[in-house]
């Protein structure tokens, strides 16, 4: 019901493009037909400038089964005190209004190559000419034993923005005076490289405010991470004493858990903590394991368009490619969808195709105005995504750089977003 | 806030960078920019740059020479930022011919 009438909407606008569309390589069917699974960084991007730059030439839809869409980028801000949860909340009605895209809320069960179709929950079948997935990450089952997502309520991971993240806020502040938040790091590569040592700086900036004498311990198989210099130097300053990081060589990977108990044994011995923050090893989302475009965990993709290296029909981007040195985050998803855009209408359209380029900044925030930044440009191989040239934040830097930082960092997730779903101004 | 912002900009010597020596603003002004190409290479600006931003401040308002300028003083060091200096870098005078061809504003 409501997709049809998105439908209807998407075709009425379209029609007033048409005039000006490009010449379109059609197969028999009319226009060409893209569709999208996933509304994140990656798939709402690819959506909007397939649609917008076509001009009315492609037909898009874009499948997501969220109508309010909480952006995990800047959900440890939500965490730590500094927004609402409402700042991270999106809708896709400009996608629709504005560009003439088919937004279905429903969720993609399966792919059918030999086809070219997807199909959907609520039972549609929806043909495609290039299939565009960008469906995030999903958790590897078993990979902290003692944890599934049946104990995600006792245990969040608050890896997806939404109520995992106000659980997860609730927990924090319900600690008793003096107790322990846990966390279960992720081993690479995993979503979000600096995402948990952000989190465990504004877990820290919210504890230093209501409940001083508590302490985080943090349990990691990696044995180093993403700004650690930068994290380490932060936390020693603005939270001295509060948080302990145990590596791979005192047993941060041999860890399990019991929700019930609420313990955590690293290397056997088990402690009670009362919160604990379990970030399982990820994979790309299931409709990429189901579509059979993985190998392992990821998907493998050209680094020159982001193309499945099984099917050239279908584009895999974010979190779920195995891509080369991009790291996956909301900015890297955003990045390649322009690629995959430009690759999608050059394949079904006259639309020029240029050669990929690509890059990403992460900022994170470690204190009241004190952000820093790591960021690098890339460039497309037929091997992978090869990384050209990077910066990182330093530690001596001063307090109006930081806080320069910060602000930076808040412009640029209005823009990501409004470059994601549409301009709100 | 416009007239501040290009007076800044305008204030900034133009150091020579270009690989030819000389002038690096003039010999990219004087490249008949691929507006085309130009739309493509923006869509990165897109993702931090939006209008009317003071944070990281807006671009639309500016004209062909003023991203010239702009990105050859990031190019070339003449103005410092670490994200800027970094796209920059891999910008040819093709490029950022191209990028004022298509998001200059008031040409």
């Amino acid at each position: 019901m409501d997709f049809n009438r998105r439908a209807f909407i998407g075709t009425a606008a379209a029609l007033g493009a048409t005039l000006a569309a490009p010449h379109v390589r059609a197969d028999g069917h009319g226009r060409p037909r893209v569709v999208v699974v996933g509304g994140g960084a990656g798939g709402a991007t690819a959506a909007r400038y397939i649609a917008k730059d076509s001009e009315g030439a492609i037909d898009v839809t874009l499948i997501e089964p969220t109508r309010k869409y909480y952006t995990c980028f800047f959900s440890n801000l939500a965490l730590g005190g500094f927004w609402d949860m409402e700042d991270l909340a999106h809708s896709y009605g400009k996608l629709a209004a504005d560009n003439g895209i088919n937004v279905l809320h429903d969720w993609a069960v399966g792919v059918d190559r030999d086809a070219k179709t997807v199909s959907t929950a609520g039972g549609h079948v929806l043909p495609y000419d290039k299939l565009v997935l960008s469906p995030g990450i999903d958790f590897v089952e078993g990979a902290v034993p003692g944890w599934d997502v049946s104990a995600q309520n006792a245990m969040p991971h608050a890896y997806k923005a939404g109520s995992q993240t106000e659980l997860l806020k609730a927990q924090v502040l319900a600690m008793p005076e003096g107790g322990v938040f846990a966390m279960v790091a992720p081993p690479n590569p995993y979503r979000c490289p600096p995402g948990p040592y952000e989190r465990v700086s504004m877990v820290a900036h919210m504890l230093r405010e209501v409940n001083p004498t508590a302490k985080i311990l943090i349990a990691d198989p990696k044995e180093t991470f993403s700004k650690q210099g930068l994290f380490e130097q932060g936390w020693g300053l603005a939270y001295p004493g509060m948080i302990e990081r145990v590596g791979p060589d005192f047993g941060g990977e041999n860890v399990e858990v019991d929700p019930a108990a609420m313990t955590v044994s690293i290397d056997g011995d088990v402690q009670q903590v009362d919160v604990c923050n379990v970030i399982p090893a990820m994979q790309a989302g299931k409709i990429a394991h189901d579509a059979g475009v993985t190998d392992g965990r990821w998907a493998p993709v050209r680094g020159t368009d982001l193309a499945s290296r099984m099917d050239e029909d279908v584009y895999v981007l974010g979190d779920a490619a195995a891509q080369g040195d991009m790291p996956k985050s909301g900015y890297s998803a955003n990045s390649q969808a322009k690629v995959v855009a430009n690759a999608v209408r050059g394949a079904l359209t006259d639309a020029r195709v240029f050669p990929a380029r690509y890059s990403n900044t992460c900022w994170s925030l470690i204190d009241d105005e004190n952000g820093v930044k790591v960021g690098a440009t890339y460039e497309g191989t037929e091997e992978k995504i090869a990384k050209v040239d990077g910066f990182v934040s330093q530690t001596d830097e001063t307090p109006q750089t930081r806080a320069e930082t910060f602000r930076e960092s808040l412009g640029w997730y209005a823009a990501i977003t409004a470059d994601m779903f549409g301009a709100t101004s | 806030m416009r007239a501040a912002l290009l007076a800044t900009l305008l204030a900034l010597p133009a150091t020579a960078g270009g690989a030819e020596g000389g002038d690096p603003v003039a010999a990219i002004l004087a490249i008949e920019g691929d507006a085309a190409y130009g739309a493509y290479l923006g869509a990165e600006c897109t993702g931090c740059h939006r209008e009317g931003a003071e944070d990281i401040p807006a671009i639309d308002w500016m004209t062909g020479e003023d991203i010239v300028f702009a990105l050859e003083s990031y190019r070339s060091g003449a103005r410092e930022h670490q994200v800027m200096n970094m796209i920059a870098a891999r910008l040819g005078d093709e490029e950022i011919a191209a990028l004022a061809a298509y998001l200059g504003a008031a040409d």
